[in-house]
């Protein structure tokens, strides 16, 4: 349950990033220019997914231009996924990546959504090029972890060792 | 995600103890091996530390070193870190170094003067299918 939520809480990130990422391109715009799209990324940040996919699909039918149209399939791939309906939420990433192959945060989220369908290797291609362009990407690095937990997962081993006081590098002896 | 530690035994250590203890954030117990030195002073409540989230996550080993001082009340005193291999498990190991505890002296013993050391290992293992 909690690598679900963890898992969630990701996608979240991005695609609320996606959308104020681009805002910030837009200068002249107070505000934002697609209410229904803006509303839409808050509802999905707070985990109203099923309200934050209907005001972003709302959103998309109004949207002006690529760039509001790529913000909606973003965040509408999240919003599927969030909903756990991977086979969906695949269309839009891909709608995504068709049009902008750079974008990092739909190869985090199409990675995920690959995990989700347990299509592994799809998964870890997409965590590599996403890493290929944003190399200090925290969130892909979340995801990488969900990825190696799936496939190659590990046990925790502490071991407390109070046997070592000797220095670790020997003391010369005086001649 | 619940973190795990198993316990794992080896008869050719010796002194060795395997313990459930108490984790330094006092969330949920912390199974680690221990393995019993022979220092002046005897630990009472050993605390493990907790494996590092991100180092977990990009699957980070690492070992510290923790040197400290014991006071008469067997609390740990002047606690720093001699050597680490990665700053992420710094953290965790001087914090349960301070939560751990040795056994008083009595009020005629003498304080030994000498500094004990701790050495914490984070390992991962592949998980049991």
């Amino acid at each position: 349950m909690c690598r679900v939520l963890s898992l969630l809480a990701m996608i979240l990130l991005a695609a609320v990033q996606v959308f104020a990422d681009e805002e910030i391109q837009s200068k002249t715009v107070i505000g934002p220019s697609n209410i229904d799209l803006y509303d839409g990324a808050n509802a999905l940040l707070a985990g109203n997914s099923e309200e934050g996919v209907a005001l972003t699909l709302k959103g998309l039918e109004f949207a002006h231009g690529q760039r509001e149209t790529k913000i909606a399939h973003s965040n509408l791939c999240a919003g599927f996924l969030m909903l756990r309906q991977a086979e969906t939420a695949l269309q839009h990433c891909n709608w995504v990546l068709d049009i902008d192959p750079y974008h990092w945060r739909s190869y985090n989220n199409r990675a995920l959504v690959y995990l989700q369908l347990e299509r592994h290797e799809e998964s870890e291609a997409d965590i590599k090029r996403g890493q290929e362009l944003n190399p200090r990407s925290e969130k892909l690095k979340e995801v990488k972890g969900l990825y190696l937990d799936e496939v190659e997962p590990v046990d925790e081993k502490i071991t407390i060792d109070d046997r070592r006081n000797e220095p670790l590098t020997p003391v010369e002896k005086p001649e | 995600m619940k973190r795990t530690a198993s316990i794992f035994l080896s008869s050719l250590l010796t002194g060795l103890l395997v313990g459930v203890t108490v984790n330094a954030d006092d969330e949920e117990p912390v199974l680690a091996r221990i393995i019993d030195g022979e220092t002046e002073r005897v630990p009472l409540h050993t605390v493990a530390p907790r494996y590092p989230r991100k180092a977990r996550r990009d699957r980070v080993q690492g070992e510290v070193q923790v040197c400290f001082e014991v006071d008469r009340a067997g609390h740990p005193r002047r606690v720093a870190v001699r050597y680490s291999s990665n700053r992420a498990f710094e953290k965790p190991s001087t914090k349960a170094v301070r939560a751990s505890t040795f056994k008083a002296l009595g009020k005629d013993d003498p304080v030994p003067g000498i500094k004990s050391c701790r050495t914490f290992i984070f390992a991962l293992e592949p998980s049991e299918p």
